[in-house]
């Protein structure tokens, strides 16, 4: 049904517009540091995309500027094309391929998703408020209340989260994870981080004046430095206790300070 | 006529029918189909308070007297009949109309805007007399949006009846024109059926 | 059959101006608007003061009560509400009001005008103009955005800049001109002559205004700051701005939920004869949609920014968590309508692409009725997908795979476009003007922005990449690279439409490439930033993003020149452009078979469609049957003149019929005229002799007539003549009544019964009926003779002759007196010779040639002067009888006397019966 004169030129736009699409997804660096399993998994689906989104941008280009090179009208040219109204067959083809991708992309997104959200049984769990424009991490079974999220590396953690006054979301994009944090309900979050290091955590919903400077830290440390950590902060908050015995214990006593980076 | 008259160009099948519904009455049901939606997004904002969050615990407790909010549901029911017993003069008035008696559809035209009038004056009153005011909880709120939006639409309906009236005095109806009054008691009937299930959704279930 | 337009009283009757200077309403607008915002203020105090609430001056109260009134009053003022005022109060009140129509002079588009056409322009104007505010608003975004830390504005302001630029561009810019663009093309394009309800669509027009002025005033009174999308509970910290906004953005939501219903009221019944669903352009297709979707969804943002209101200036607890309220139902209800919103941002930017590629392509659309299928598809679908602007929104967890799988159908619907309009352009004859390629760039980055959503479709992706920069890249894409670009494309295609002017089209090319590059650096980077880290809302973000962000400022600039290029092109263009033909683009659909600008009422006569609306490259397919002159769009003559039928004998040719055709020809450029002449038992050459006359002095004019002469009588005559062509209208010419044998047989009413259309009666004085036609068409022969006068073999000879070619004949009767011309003889003499010439006379007209004539006193030569002198005739004819010296002799004299005026003689035969008086 095609020409064959139009398969020559077309098959040479399709390689030239295919070969820039996808250097440019190659060459340039599209994903940050990838830190999280959650984040490895949906990586994967991003690439996924892009190759099924990459096949039908070329295909439109390549059509659109083949068009424009090969049925341009000469000039003085004031005849008419040819009265095509459509062709089934054609039409059918092109609903139901990308249908059928589109059922196959809505099934991977679904596996990413439960992947992603199953939540393990030796999960750490952590307590997150947001407020105006701070982020307040708690460790309530130890009573700490930290400024920057402190993490084990290889062990998924919880967060549990709340919102003081208005909708905040936690999100950090080495994790590929966001939730927002309303106030009023809590929300939840898992991800396991698989990398040892410092992760951004960035406010992504708008909450006021500050909401371009709320951001913290993920610290991601290994099993025995964030044991460690923890026992600091605990001993931390007991000798605050004993000092000043008004002040309630496990109930965001003041930011510990961070002895060492994991 | 000539006999042997051939039409020179055969002309199109007339696929065009004049259209059964008017323009003005096409308009109003439109209109009536957006207020139709503004009413389902406050009805929706009552479901998320009552459902959602309160679990159905409905109504919530008050805290300063630690029992229920109460709403008056004999008087809204009474004030309810009012309402659907105008639906019914105001269709009557129509009827009269396209029998040609213009004082009976003034008649029933009044009937309507008086039954209407007590409706709004009763709600008034009840307004005056609950307990609660509408920053008492999201019950409070979505009590008094709703009913309030409700009653800006009474408002609206017995204004537009009540020009209704002032032009079929002129004389202007006859039974072969009828859309503005017609078109005018849609909306009258669409107040009264949003008033039924606002009646049974907020004050009886 | 028929016509579903507003019936109005006679045609092509001029707008009457209204009485009333243009001050006159803006001075009402000045007191009115003040007095309204001081009652607002007023009822505010008297009912805190009645109902004792406290505190009595919650400024927040009285400022969302009083700007309210105040926008109320303002419409008030410039007239919105005088007509409907009236008609409430049982004032008489006329239905059929024009006096408020049409525009002649700068200042219609400065009040209330029910011209569609009008009120169309004035959306384009005001639109554009607020576009130009949310550009501006988005240059201050780059400009603090283009290093990181904050430089000009600080965190409040920063946030009230992108929440008023987003205002702005949604409700202030892209839902209102695609009204505006519609309101002007589309009642054209269906054949109406206004839209259903033209007051409803002035007032839709003028609620732009105190809705535009809020929003824009908004920052100066402390911005409102949580975005556009407003969410509770950020909001309801906000002041006196988010009521601004909050009042404007109803004003616009109701105008455009008015003009809605307009559009769609117009669409269902007014459309042209022969126009069912699959005959409409995509354009109606596109608009009938939209319409529907804003009637449905609309007011679900109108009670969310309620209910927000409320909220924040009542103390209600709608999304209050502390007190039962539900925070995400705001959420909710929003993107209830809000998704719809990107639809109703979108739609008609669609059938603006598929009116242009199908007209640049010379090709029908391709698969016109899966693209209006799926225009209806997405629109019903995307009531269902409003929860993906949710996924990390806190919401039940369960309605997020739903969701998901609602929004990736969407993709197939929007895939079917995309690709049909490609199978429009393959093997078209593409015409790459400014509107062509702004559709072409529609179909690269609107591609890019669709692709972008799929991706943002899946949950995990949404997850990963929402609220950053990733959204505002996909946003972009769809809105400048979907809806802006559309609307580009249709501004430039309507453009010598709207103004009668063509715009340039060099220029219109370079601001193109401009924008697309401009678009294309600015937006595609923002990609990178989302999936980097860069949150959206932001005035300060990481150093590594600062390279880019510079990048991005500095591209966006481009837009800035490509924009000031557009306002310079289309300001000069409309002011001095080159007249625009009716069809500059050969575009098929009924807008374009009328002038551009088009006349008041668009249409003299109800078009008749025929067909489909994109039938390229068929031979002699035709859409519609438009009454209009054939110099519209040359050989796609969509074009005919209707026919009137002249019904005359005797009459025929007379100055009061011929003057009648050319009112007629004149007061409407299409009529036709069709002659036919029953010469039933007459003299049928006599007949034709007359016709051919009449159709040279109507050549002349420039009148269309042709005509036959019938053996039959005047009633089966018109019968028959009406059966070979269809007619619009007859004339029917008689004497009065006392001479006309017509009359006393019932001619006329017979003739009116039998045809069936408009009957006009001309009634013709038989002295009318010898006066003489000067046309160039028609030869002028002067007969100078004396006893060859009135000889068959003259009669002959001039019927001869006015066989061969309309003629005219002056008689000049040389009686030949000399001396003395005042004697006896010379009396009787004069009217024995004025008698034969009378009788000459009378052959004459008897044949079908118009004649006049006198009498010369002297000679011939004498006459031959005076026929030089005063008659200017293309012959002279020096008619001799046989042995008539006198004549004969003088022929030489004559022809002296003659000067350039040629000269025949003609020689009478020996037959003729008329005796030589004198010699």
């Amino acid at each position: 049904m095609l020409n064959s004169r139009h398969t020559g030129p077309l098959a040479l736009l399709t390689l030239v517009v295919g070969a820039i699409t996808v250097a440019q997804a190659f060459v340039i660096d599209w994903l940050p540091e990838q830190a999280g399993e959650e984040a490895a998994r949906i990586d994967w689906l991003l690439w996924f995309m892009f190759w099924v989104s990459a096949v039908f941008f070329v295909l439109v280009t390549v059509v659109l500027l083949y068009c424009v090179w090969a049925f341009r009208a000469k000039p003085g040219d004031e005849t008419d094309g040819p009265p095509i109204h459509g062709n089934t067959r054609l039409e059918v083809v092109w609903t139901l391929i990308p249908a059928f991708l589109l059922a196959v992309v809505v099934v991977l997104a679904i596996v990413v998703l439960e992947d992603n959200e199953a939540t393990a049984a030796d999960r750490v769990k952590v307590e997150v408020i947001g407020e105006q424009f701070v982020w307040r991490m708690q460790y309530p079974e130890i009573g700490v209340e930290s400024g920057d999220l402190r993490i084990p590396v290889d062990r998924q953690v919880e967060l549990t989260m709340r919102a003081s006054d208005v909708i905040h979301s936690f999100w950090v994009p080495a994790m590929r994870v966001k939730q927002d944090v309303v106030p009023g309900i809590t929300t939840d979050l898992v991800f396991t981080p698989d990398k040892v290091g410092t992760y951004e955590v960035v406010c992504a919903e708008v909450c006021g004046v500050g909401h371009g400077v709320m951001r913290t830290r993920a610290i991601v440390m290994e099993p025995d430095a964030y044991a460690e950590w923890l026992a600091a902060a605990q001993a931390k908050v007991r000798a605050d206790a004993d000092q000043a015995p008004t002040a309630p214990a496990g109930d965001g006593g003041g930011d510990a300070e961070p002895a060492e980076e994991g | 006529m000539s006999t042997e008259a051939i039409p020179v160009r055969a002309a199109p099948p007339v696929t065009d029918e004049v259209p059964r519904i008017s323009q003005g009455m096409l308009a109003m049901l439109l209109f009536i189909g957006s207020e139709v939606m503004l009413f389902a997004a406050l009805f929706a904002a009552y479901f998320f308070a009552r459902f959602n969050i309160a679990d159905n615990v409905w109504p919530p407790v008050d805290p300063a007297t630690g029992e229920p909010f109460e709403l008056p549901i004999l008087m809204t029911a009474v004030n309810t009949a009012f309402l659907v017993f105008s639906s019914f003069t105001v269709w009557w008035a129509e009827h009269r109309l396209m029998h040609g008696d213009r004082r009976g559809m003034i008649r029933g035209l009044w009937v309507t805007i008086m039954l209407g009038a007590t409706f709004l004056i009763i709600q008034i009153n009840e307004y005056a007399h609950l307990s609660f005011s509408p920053q008492d909880q999201a019950f409070g709120s979505t009590f008094y949006v709703l009913t309030g939006a409700h009653g800006l639409h009474v408002f609206v309906g017995l204004s537009l009846l009540t020009v209704m009236l002032i032009r079929a005095y002129r004389g202007d109806f006859s039974p072969s024109f009828a859309t503005p009054l017609t078109a005018a008691s849609a909306y009258w009937h669409f107040v009264d059926v949003v008033w039924v299930l606002l009646f049974i959704l907020v004050y009886l279930l | 059959m028929s016509s579903h337009a507003p019936a109005h009283a006679a045609h092509g009757h001029d707008a009457h101006s209204p009485s009333v200077p243009l001050s006159y309403w803006w001075k009402r607008v000045g007191w009115m608007t003040p007095a309204f915002f001081a009652a607002g203020l007023v009822i505010v105090w008297f009912v805190r003061a009645v109902f004792g609430m406290d505190p009595l001056w919650n400024a927040e109260v009285y400022y969302t009560v009083a700007t309210l009134l105040a926008g109320f009053g303002f419409l008030t003022g410039i007239g919105c509400f005088d007509w409907w005022l009236k008609y409430a109060m049982g004032r008489k009140v006329d239905f059929h009001d024009h006096s408020f129509h049409g525009a002649t002079s700068w200042k219609a588009y400065f009040r209330v005008n029910t011209d569609h056409k009008v009120i169309g322009t004035q959306y384009v104007v005001l639109t554009f103009i607020f576009f130009i505010f949310g550009g501006l608003f988005a240059e201050a975004i780059r400009a603090e955005l283009a290093e990181p830390g904050q430089q000009f504005v600080n965190g409040e302001q920063y946030n009230g800049l992108f929440s008023t630029h987003a205002v702005i561009m949604i409700f202030l810019f892209v839902i209102p001109m695609f009204a505006g663009l519609a309101n002007y093309v589309l009642p054209i394009m269906i054949g109406a002559k206004d839209m259903a309800f033209p007051r409803l669509n002035a007032l839709s027009f003028w609620m732009l205004v105190p809705g535009g002025v809020m929003i824009l005033a908004s920052p100066f009174v402390g911005y409102f700051s949580a975005g556009w999308t407003q969410y509770a509970p950020l909001a309801i910290q906000g002041g006196t701005g988010v009521t601004l906004f909050q009042i404007g953005v109803q004003f616009a939501g109701f105008s455009s939920i008015f003009t809605a219903i307009n559009f769609l009221v117009t669409i269902a019944t007014m459309r042209a004869p022969g126009m069912t669903v699959w005959r409409m352009p995509l354009l109606v297709w596109a608009n009938a949609t939209t319409s529907a979707l804003v009637v449905f969804g609309t007011p679900f943002v109108a009670a969310s920014q309620f209910m927000n209101l409320f909220d924040r200036v009542m103390g209600t607890n709608f999304f209050d968590a502390t007190q039962g309220g539900d925070v995400i139902a705001y959420q909710h209800i929003f993107w209830f309508y809000s998704h719809p919103a990107v639809y109703i941002m979108m739609i008609p930017g669609f059938g603006i692409i598929s009116e242009v590629l199908a007209t640049f392509s010379r090709k029908p659309v391709f698969g016109y009725r899966a693209l209006a299928m799926a225009t209806v598809a997405i629109a019903v679908l995307g009531f269902g997908v409003w929860a993906h602007h949710m996924f990390t929104s806190g919401m039940a967890d369960w309605l997020r795979v739903p969701m998901m799988i609602t929004t990736v159908i969407i993709a197939v619907p929007t895939g079917i476009k995309v690709f049909s309009w490609l199978g429009t352009i393959w093997r078209g004859k593409l015409h790459l003007k400014t509107p062509m390629l702004y559709a072409l760039g529609f179909l690269f980055t609107f591609t890019i922005g669709g692709l972008s959503g799929v991706f943002l479709g899946t949950v995990p992706i949404t997850i990963a990449t929402t609220d950053t920069y990733f959204i505002v890249a996909h946003i972009h894409y769809v809105f400048v690279g979907g809806s802006a670009f559309t609307i580009f494309a249709g501004i430039y295609y309507w453009f010598p439409k709207m103004t009668g002017r063509m715009y340039n089209e060099r220029l219109g090319a370079w601001q193109f490439w401009l924008f697309f590059i401009g678009f294309n650096a600015t937006m595609y980077p923002m990609h990178w930033l989302g999936l980097q880290g860069m949150p959206r809302r932001v005035a300060d973000y990481d150093e590594r993003f600062a390279e880019v962000n510079l990048v991005i400022s500095v591209a966006s600039i481009l837009m800035v020149i490509s924009t000031l290029l557009f306002i310079y092109n289309m300001v000069n263009s409309w002011i001095r452009g080159p007249k625009a033909p009716w069809n500059p683009w050969r575009g098929r659909s009924l807008e374009w078979l009328v002038s551009s600008p088009p006349s008041i009422f668009n249409f003299e006569t109800d078009p008749l469609v025929v067909g489909g609306p994109y039938q390229y490259g068929i031979e002699g397919a035709r859409h519609a049957v438009v009454y209009a002159p054939t110099e519209v769009g040359g050989e796609l003559t969509e074009a005919e003149k209707r026919t009137i039928l002249v019904v005359a004998h005797e009459t025929l040719a007379s100055q009061q019929l011929v003057d009648a055709i050319r009112r007629k020809a004149a007061e409407e450029h299409y009529w036709r005229f069709t002659i036919a002449v029953p010469a039933a038992d007459r003299d049928k050459r006599a007949a034709e002799r007359r016709l051919q006359t009449v159709l040279a002095v109507l050549a002349e004019d420039g009148i269309d007539a042709s005509g036959q002469v019938y053996d039959l009588g005047p009633v089966e005559a018109a019968t028959k003549a009406a059966s070979e062509e269809t007619i619009q209208g007859a004339i029917v010419a008689t004497y009065s009544k006392d001479s006309s044998r017509w009359l006393k047989q019932d001619v006329v009413d017979r003739m009116r019964k039998s045809l069936r259309s408009d009957l006009t009666q001309i009634v013709v004085t038989p002295g009318e009926v010898v006066e003489a036609f000067d046309a160039k068409g028609v030869q002028h022969v002067v007969v100078i003779g004396r006893d060859g006068l009135s000889s068959q073999g003259l009669m002959a000879e001039l019927e001869r002759r006015a066989d061969q070619g309309p003629l005219r004949v002056t008689v000049l009767a040389a009686a030949g007196i000399e001396g003395p011309a005042w004697t006896d003889e010379a009396n009787a003499l004069r009217e024995d010779v004025g008698e034969r010439a009378g009788e000459t006379l009378g052959l004459l007209l008897l044949a079908g040639i118009p004649a006049e004539g006198e009498v010369i006193d002297r000679d011939a030569p004498a006459a031959a002067r005076v026929a030089a002198e005063s008659y200017s005739p293309d012959l002279i004819l020096v008619a001799s009888a046989r042995g008539e010296s006198a004549i004969e002799n003088a022929v030489e004299a004559v022809r002296e006397n003659a000067g350039i005026v040629e000269v025949e003689h003609f020689i009478v035969d020996a037959e003729a019966p008329a005796a030589p008086m004198g010699s």
